[in-house]
C-alpha cells in the first residue's frame, strides 16, 4: 500500500460488492529447480521424403547456436526462444524413420528416437491412410512394399497378414520360430512367411482356410470378415469369444459364423462398414485399409487417454477418429468444427411479466436453457475440444449465474468464450471486459469517474491474467533476495487501473417481442460508454512493477484507455506462464512440471508466427507435449475429475440417451452435478468452483489438487450415489412435469453382451474408462464381484461392473 | 447485487488437509477398536464459530444509549436516513461493568432481544472493535502508512482469509480453528472422528495440518452421509467388498490415494453417525437454526457414542446475507432475528446437555461497515469497513461485559462514532474503525480456554507476541493440558 488509505478510499472504492470466497491461498512453495536441457517433441512427426517440411522442435534450455541432426544429416536451425528450434527437414529415404537430435554448443545432446518419419512416395500427407500408415510403420509392422512405396491400394494376402498381425502382437522386432512345413499342405518351410503362418496357427489365431488336407491359402486376399476375427483374436487374446451377433449390418446375417467378430469390431468403431448399413464381408482388404484397421485396434489406449484430456470423455467413435486422423489431423478437424455453443436468448425484463407461466419462467429466468444445452452439447456436440477449452476459460474468467441469473444475460458471455476458445487471449480479455454480464458481475458498469470501482481492476489482474506474484517463464515464483515472492502489483496499481475502466454502462433498451412495451437491460451488446462518467485524467499503469509502465495520457476516449490497459496487461510476462499453467491444470494435470509449463507458455508468447496470445497454439502445445502424451510415471500426476467432467465422462462412454432409447438425453441433469458440489455456470464466486491452489489431502504431501476443494465427506458419497443412480436405477426418468421431457439414461446393452464372461466385461471397462491401466488387484476384485451376480441376470452383471469401475478413485482421477 | 457466499462456503471443502497420521487414525475407526474405549469424554470443551458472512454492520448491533453517545450515533445515522435505530426500540442491556462510572450505556439491535437477555444473564460478552492486525496501530500509523497493515483491506475474500487464518501479514494455508485442533489433538486420544466439524461445507478456518476436517450437512444425523444402493443382498455384499478394497490399493498414485482417503472418511464417519440424537430444546426452523441444531446433535452424540468420545471439538457454521450495501434495515434485521433465535436455542441446548460451561460459541465476520450510510433512502446500506464487534456466548464466558483494548487517544475500548474521529480511517472519514484488538487476541483468548498451552500459543497464533496481551479476558479459566 504505497500511499496509505487516501487514494484507496477516495470515492467509495470499496463500495464494490467484490465477491468473496474462503479461497485458500498458500505461501509460495520453494522455487522449483530450474528446467534442464531436453528435446521433448517435434511439432510435426512426418512429411515428404523429398524434404522441406517446416518443423518446430520443442524442448527446454536450447542455447543460441544449438545444432540439429536428423538421420545423421546436419540441419540448419533457427531458435525461437529457449524452448523451440525451427528447422526444415532434409531429404530422407521414403518410409524411413530417423532420429532427431539437438546439441547445445559444446554441450549435451538430446535425441528423439525415430522422431521423424519420411512419407512413403505413394502416401502423401493428404491421404486418409497417412496417419495409420505412419503409425504401423512406427510400430515396425511394415516397411512398405518396396521402392519407397507402401502400395495402399494393393490387396493384402493372408501370408502378409500373418506377418502384420504377429508384429502387432509381439512388436516390430519379433522373429517367429522356423516353420516345420508340416502343418498346412500349402505352406512349405521356406515359403514366404511360412514361419509367421505356422506361428499364427500355433497361437490359435488361425485354423486355416480349408481342411482335408488342412490349408492356409497364403496367396488369397484377406477378406474383411476374416480380418475382423484375426484382429480381435490378437487384441483380446485367442481365448476371446465375442458376444452373439445381433444383425447390425444388412449384409452380415447374425447366422454368419464371423458375424460376432464383425459386430464387435463395429462396436469398437474400428470399422463403420463399407457404406450404408453394409460391411462387405467378402471384399478383400487393401493394405491401406489394413493400416487403418490395425491402428484403430492396437492404439486405442493412447487415443482414449488423449480424449480424456481433449474432450468431455472418450467414446469409441472418437477413438476411431483420433486414430484415423492422427493427433494433428484430429486437432485440425476440431479447429474447423463449428461451435455447438448456445443459441441467442431473447432479452426479457428483469421482473417477469405476470403472464409468464412456469415454462416461460424456466426458459427466461433460470439457467435451465443454458445448463441443459451445456450437457447436450457435451454429450452430442462434435466440437469437443472447443467445449472443453471454453469450459476451462469459464472456470478462469468467471461470471456466475449466482448474480447474473437470467439466461439471456449469461449467453453472450458463454458464446464469446466458445467463439474465442481457439482465438487470441487478448480478444477474450477485450470482449469479456465489455461484456455486460461481466460488467454487472464485477461492477464495472457501476464505475464512474466520481465513484470508481476497483473490483474489475483487481480481478482481471489477480485471476484472469497475471496472478499476484511475478512468475518465471516456467511458472515458478520470482522471489526477492530475502526469499519473499515479488508482487505483480499493489493497491496503487489498482487505483490507476480502476480509473481506466470508468464510464461504461449497460444500456437500457426497449425489450424485444413479446415484451416490446417494457424496458430491458441490453446484455447482448457490449457495454455502452458515457464520456461524462469517464475519468480522463492521465494514468500510469504498473508503475514500479514493470520496467516500462504504460502511460495513459489525459483526455483519451474510453476505447483508447481500455486498449492501452488491456495491452499493458496482455503484454505482462506473467500471462503466458499463468494462463498455460491454469489450462494445463484444467485439461491434463494439477501439478505440471515447470519444464512443461515453460514449453507451453513459450507458445503463448509466440504462437509460431510472432503472434502473442494464440490459445490454439497453447492448447495444441498442452496436448501434444510428452508430459500429456506419455504414460505418467510421476505419482503426483493427474487431476481429480470435477463433478461436471465426471458426470459427462460416464454418460458419454455409455452413449447416454433418453429414457426411451429413441430419444436423446434432454440434458436436464445439472442437479446431479450440483449434488456433487458443482452447479454448472454457478460458481459460488469469482474465485470459481474450487480454489485455484488447494492441496490434496494430506496437505503434508504438498500436492495441488484444486478439484479436491469440492470433494468432502458429503460429496464423496454423492459421487458414488450418482453412479448408483445411473447404473442401477436407470438414470433420470422422463417426466414432462419436471422439465425432463426425455430423461437421461445409459445404454448398457453392449456391456450386457459380455456378461457371460466377467473378465471380458471388466476388460472392456478397463479399456474404455481407464485406458487399460487397471491394476491386476483391482481387476481381480471387480471380476469376483461381477461373478457373484447371477449369470442369468446379464443386466445386473453389467451394472455391477460399471458401478465398481466408475466409483473407483482410479477412475475419478484422470491420469 | 447480492452475493451468495453461503453456497461457496458450503462447497469449499474443509476436507483437504490431513496427515498420514490422520489417515491411519481413520483406519482405526472400526467398531471393534472403538468398543474398546467406551468411556464418555471427560473435561469436554467445544468451540463453535458462527461466521456472519458478508461483513456484519456491528454499528447497528451494539448501539450507545447514553444521551451524548447516542446523539453522536444519530448525527452519523439520522433516523431519516433509514439506517439509524430509534433508542426506544433497542434491546436493553445492563451497563457493562467496564464502563462503570462513565455513564456510558448500550443497547442491542431490536432483533437481538434473546442476545440481550443472555448478556444480562452474564452468558454473553461483547468483544469491541476487533479486526485483523499485524501489529497494534494508531490512527497516525494508518494515515502515515508507517506500520505494516493487513493485506487487501476491504476485500471480502482477503478479509475472510485474515479472520479465518488469524494472519493478517500473509496468506497462509491453515485456519486458526484447524491449528487449535492440531494443538489439542492429544486430548482426543485415538478417536478416529476429527476434531473439526463444519456444518456448512468448509472454510479455511477449519484447515489444520494433522487432521482432515469433516464437513457434514444438516438433517437427521443418520441420514446425511448415506451410500445409496446397498441392501444386503449377496450381490451388494460382494460389490461393497470390492468397492472398499479398491480404496486400499493403487496408492502409489497420490491423487488416487487422496480421493480414496476422502471417500474412506465419508464411509467411516457415516458408520459413526448411525443414530440421530434428539434434543428437547426447540431450534428455530431457519438455516442457521438447522446448522446449530446439527452442532448440538453432534455434541450430544459425542457424549453417548463410543465412536466419537472426543474431549475437544470445534464446529463451524455460517450465516450469509450480511453484505448490506443496500436495504440494510430490513435485511440486517432479518439476519439478526435469525441469529438471535438460533444462538439462544443453541445455548439452551448446551444447558439441556449439561454442557453450558463447556461450549463456547462466537461470531466472526469479514469486516465491519462504514458508519456513514450509503445509497439513497429507499435502499440505504453501508460499505466495507475494518474493525467490528463480536459476540461470545456460553456458560464459561465472563458475560455481561464488553472487552477490548482501549484506544490510547480516547481511553475507550468502544470506538467514537464520529466521522474523522480518533477511531476512523482519515481522511476518508466514513467511519471505518481502526481495530484496537486483533483477531489473534480474540482467538488466543478462546484457544487458551480450550486448552492450548501458553507454550503452544505462539505456534497457533504466530503474531500474538506483537500484542500487549494474549487474553482479552472474556473467558474463564483455561482447560487443563491433555
Amino acid at each position: 500500500m504505497r500511499d496509505g488509505f487516501g487514494s484507496l478510499l477516495r470515492g467509495n472504492a470499496v463500495r464494490a460488492c467484490s465477491l468473496a470466497a474462503a479461497i485458500v491461498l498458500f505461501t509460495s512453495e520453494a522455487a522449483a529447480a530450474a528446467t534442464t536441457f531436453q528435446l521433448s517433441y517435434a511439432s510435426v512427426t512426418s512429411g515428404p521424403a523429398a524434404g522441406g517440411s517446416a518443423v518446430v522442435l520443442v524442448g527446454n534450455q536450447f542455447q543460441p547456436g544449438a545444432s540439429v541432426d536428423v538421420g545423421g544429416l546436419s540441419v540448419s536451425a533457427s531458435a525461437i526462444g529457449a524452448t523451440r528450434l525451427s528447422v526444415s527437414m532434409p531429404a530422407l529415404a521414403p518410409g524411413s524413420l530417423s532420429d532427431v537430435s539437438v546439441t547445445n554448443p559444446g554441450g549435451p545432446t538430446s535425441t528423439l528416437s525415430r522422431g521423424w518419419f519420411a512419407d512413403f512416395l505413394d502416401v502423401s500427407g493428404a491421404s486418409p491412410y497417412h496417419a495409420p500408415i505412419e503409425t504401423i510403420t512406427r510400430d515396425g509392422i511394415t516397411s512398405g512394399c518396396g521402392g519407397g512405396n507402401y502400395c495402399p491400394s494393393s490387396s493384402i494376402t493372408r501370408a502378409q497378414m500373418a506377418v502384420f498381425l504377429l508384429r502387432a502382437e509381439h512388436g516390430g522386432a519379433y522373429v517367429p520360430p522356423p516353420a516345420s512345413g508340416t502343418i498346412f499342405a500349402d505352406v512349405a518351410s521356406g515359403d514366404f512367411a511360412s514361419n509367421w503362418i505356422e506361428q499364427l496357427y500355433t497361437e490359435g489365431v488361425t485354423g486355416g482356410c480349408a481342411t482335408g488336407p488342412l490349408r492356409y491359402c497364403p496367396a488369397n486376399p484377406v477378406t474383411r470378415a476374416q480380418m475382423a476375427a484375426f484382429l480381435l483374436k490378437i487384441y483380446h487374446g485367442t481365448g476371446y469369444a465375442p458376444p452373439p451377433a445381433q444383425g447390425v449390418f444388412g449384409d452380415v446375417p447374425a447366422s454368419l459364423p464371423l458375424a460376432p467378430w464383425i459386430e464387435e469390431l463395429a462396436r469398437l468403431s474400428v470399422t463403420s462398414g463399407c457404406g450404408g448399413t453394409s460391411y462387405c464381408p467378402s471384399a478383400s482388404v487393401t493394405r491401406g485399409q489394413m493400416a487403418v484397421f490395425m491402428s484403430k485396434t492396437f492404439h486405442r489406449a493412447e487415443a482414449i487417454r488423449f480424449l480424456e484430456q481433449a474432450t468431455w470423455g472418450p467414446t469409441d467413435g472418437d477413438v476411431g477418429s483420433v486414430l484415423g486422423l492422427g493427433y494433428l489431423g484430429w486437432l485440425a478437424a476440431q479447429y474447423g468444427t463449428p461451435a455447438s455453443s448456445y443459441p441467442a436468448q431473447t432479452l426479457w425484463p428483469d421482473d417477469a411479466p405476470g403472464s409468464c407461466d412456469d415454462p416461460c419462467y424456466r426458459d427466461h429466468y433460470t439457467m435451465y436453457p443454458l445448463q441443459t444445452r451445456l450437457y447436450t452439447n457435451a454429450l452430442y456436440g462434435p466440437d469437443q475440444l472447443r467445449q472443453r477449452v471454453a469450459w476451462a476459460l469459464h472456470k478462469l474468467v468467471v461470471v456466475s449465474a449466482d448474480t447474473i441469473p437470467f439466461p439471456a444475460y449469461l449467453a453472450p458471455y458463454l458464446r464469446l468464450l466458445d467463439q474465442n476458445a481457439f482465438g487470441n487471449y487478448r480478444d477474450v480479455l477485450w470482449n469479456v471486459t465489455l461484456n455486460p454480464a461481466m460488467g454487472e458481475f464485477l461492477n464495472m458498469d457501476t464505475s464512474t469517474k466520481d465513484d470508481p470501482n476497483e473490483n474489475y481492476a483487481r480481478e482481471i489482474l489477480q485471476l484472469f491474467t497475471i496472478g499476484t506474484e511475478k512468475l518465471n517463464p516456467d511458472g515458478t515464483t520470482q522471489n526477492d533476495s530475502g526469499g519473499k515472492p515479488l508482487p505483480t502489483y499493489d493497491q496503487g496499481v489498482i487505483d490507476e487501473f480502476k480509473r481506466v475502466y470508468t464510464g461504461w454502462y449497460i444500456d437500457e433498451i426497449t425489450c424485444p417481442a413479446p415484451n416490446a412495451s417494457e424496458t430491458c437491460y441490453d446484455f447482448v451488446s457490449p457495454m455502452s460508454f458515457d464520456p461524462d462518467q469517464h475519468d480522463t485524467d492521465a494514468k500510469v499503469l504498473f508503475a514500479g512493477f514493470v520496467q516500462s509502465p504504460t502511460v495513459v495520457p489525459a483526455g483519451q476516449t474510453g476505447d483508447q484507455d481500455l486498449n492501452q490497459a488491456i495491452d499493458a496487461i496482455f503484454e505482462h510476462p506473467n500471462v503466458g506462464p499463468y494462463l498455460s499453467r491454469e489450462l494445463i491444470k484444467s485439461l491434463v494435470t494439477s501439478n505440471p512440471s515447470p519444464a512443461y509449463v515453460e514449453r507451453v507458455s513459450a507458445f503463448f508468447d509466440d504462437g509460431g508466427t510472432g503472434t502473442r496470445g494464440s490459445l490454439w497454439a497453447v492448447v495444441k502445445a498442452i496436448l501434444l507435449d510428452p508430459e500429456a502424451r506419455q504414460e505418467p510415471a510421476d505419482p503426483i500426476y493427474g487431476k481429480l475429475r470435477e463433478p461436471v467432467l465426471y458426470l459427462n465422462g460416464v454418460l458419454r462412454a455409455f452413449h447416454a440417451r433418453g429414457e426411451n432409447p429413441a430419444n436423446p438425453s434432454d440434458g436436464h441433469y445439472n442437479w446431479v452435478a450440483t449434488d456433487m458440489g458443482q452447479s454448472a455456470f454457478r460458481p459460488p464466486t469469482v474465485f470459481s468452483y474450487f480454489p485455484q491452489f488447494y492441496f490434496t489431502p494430506p496437505a503434508s504431501n504438498g500436492i495441488y489438487g484444486p478439484e479436491f476443494g469440492i470433494m468432502d465427506a458429503n460429496t464423496a458419497l454423492r459421487r458414488a450415489n450418482f453412479v448408483n443412480q445411473f447404473t442401477f436405477w436407470g438414470g433420470i426418468q422422463a417426466d414432462t412435469s419436471d422439465d425432463s421431457p426425455y430423461g437421461t439414461a445409459l445404454d448398457l446393452s453392449e456391456l450386457q453382451l459380455l456378461a457371460g464372461n466377467p473378465p471380458e466385461l471388466v476388460d472392456r471397462l478397463n479399456r474404455l474408462l481407464l485406458h487399460g491401466t487397471m491394476s491386476d488387484d483391482l481387476r481381480a476384485s471387480i471380476v469376483a464381484a461381477v461373478g457373484a451376480v447371477d449369470p442369468g441376470d446379464p443386466q445386473r452383471r453389467a451394472q455391477q461392473a460399471l458401478y465398481l469401475v466408475a466409483v473407483s478413485s482410479q477412475y475419478q482421477v484422470q491420469r | 447485487m447480492t452475493s451468495s457466499r453461503r453456497d461457496f462456503i458450503r462447497r469449499t471443502t474443509c476436507a483437504a488437509l490431513s496427515a498420514a497420521a490422520a489417515q491411519a487414525s481413520f483406519r482405526k475407526l472400526g467398531l471393534m477398536n472403538l468398543l474398546a474405549r467406551p468411556q464418555a469424554p471427560s473435561d469436554y470443551r467445544a468451540l463453535v464459530c458462527v461466521f456472519l458472512d458478508g461483513g456484519n454492520d456491528s454499528n447497528n448491533m451494539v448501539v450507545p444509549t447514553d444521551a451524548a453517545n447516542y446523539n453522536q450515533y444519530l448525527a452519523a445515522r439520522p433516523l431519516a436516513s433509514g439506517l439509524g435505530l430509534d433508542a426506544a426500540t433497542l434491546a436493553h442491556i445492563n451497563q457493562p461493568p467496564v464502563f462503570g462510572g462513565t455513564g456510558r450505556t448500550f443497547g442491542f439491535h431490536p432483533s437481538l432481544a434473546e442476545m440481550a437477555s443472555l448478556f444480562n444473564q452474564n452468558k454473553l460478552g461483547v468483544v469491541s472493535n476487533v479486526g485483523p492486525l499485524v501489529v497494534p496501530v494508531t490512527q497516525a500509523d494508518v494515515v502515515n502508512d508507517s506500520k505494516p497493515l493487513p493485506y487487501s483491506l476491504f476485500s471480502h475474500s482477503d478479509q475472510i482469509q485474515c479472520w479465518s487464518t488469524g494472519r493478517a501479514d500473509q496468506r497462509i494455508a491453515t485456519g486458526w480453528g484447524g491449528r487449535v485442533a492440531d494443538a489439542t489433538l492429544t486430548c482426543n486420544g485415538d478417536s478416529g472422528f476429527p476434531t473439526v466439524t463444519s456444518i456448512d461445507g468448509a472454510a479455511t478456518f477449519c484447515v489444520g495440518i494433522s487432521q482432515n476436517p469433516l464437513a457434514i450437512d444438516t438433517g437427521a444425523l443418520d441420514q446425511i452421509l448415506v451410500l445409496n444402493g446397498y441392501y444386503g443382498s449377496p450381490d451388494d455384499v460382494a460389490r461393497k467388498s470390492s468397492m472398499d478394497f479398491a480404496r486400499t490399493i493403487d496408492r502409489t498414485a497420490l491423487l488416487v490415494a487422496a480421493a480414496s482417503d476422502v471417500t474412506q472418511q465419508a464411509v467411516d464417519i457415516s458408520s459413526a453417525l448411525s443414530v440421530d440424537p434428539t434434543l428437547a430444546t426447540v431450534f428455530p426452523d431457519t438455516d442457521l437454526g438447522s446448522q446449530l441444531l446439527q452442532v448440538a446433535k453432534v455434541i450430544k452424540l459425542n457424549q453417548v457414542s463410543p465412536q466419537l468420545s472426543l474431549n475437544r471439538q470445534i464446529f463451524f457454521v455460517t450465516q450469509g446475507g450480511y453484505d448490506t450495501h443496500q436495504n440494510q434495515s430490513q435485511d440486517q434485521g432479518d439476519r439478526f432475528a435469525e441469529l438471535s433465535g438460533a444462538l439462544n436455542a443453541f445455548y439452551a441446548a448446551t444447558v439441556e446437555l449439561g454442557l453450558a460451561n463447556r461450549v463456547t460459541a462466537f461470531t466472526l465476520s469479514d469486516f465491519g461497515r462504514t458508519l456513514e450510510p450509503s445509497g439513497d433512502q429507499g435502499s440505504v446500506g453501508t460499505d466495507h469497513g475494518w474493525g467490528s464487534h463480536q459476540f461470545v456466548v456460553g456458560g464459561a464466558v465472563n458475560g455481561g461485559n464488553f472487552y477490548g483494548t482501549p484506544n490510547g487517544a480516547t481511553g475507550s475500548i468502544f470506538p467514537s462514532l464520529v466521522f474523522g474521529g480518533p477511531d476512523d480511517i482519515t481522511p476518508d472519514d466514513r467511519g471505518r474503525w481502526i481495530p484496537t484488538s486483533s483477531v489473534e487476541q480474540l482467538g488466543a483468548t478462546l484457544a487458551t480456554w480450550f486448552g492450548v498451552s501458553a507454550l503452544d500459543l505462539p505456534t497457533v497464533f504466530p503474531l500474538i507476541g506483537n500484542f500487549a496481551t494474549a487474553s482479552l479476558g472474556f473467558m474463564g479459566p483455561g482447560g487443563g493440558s491433555c
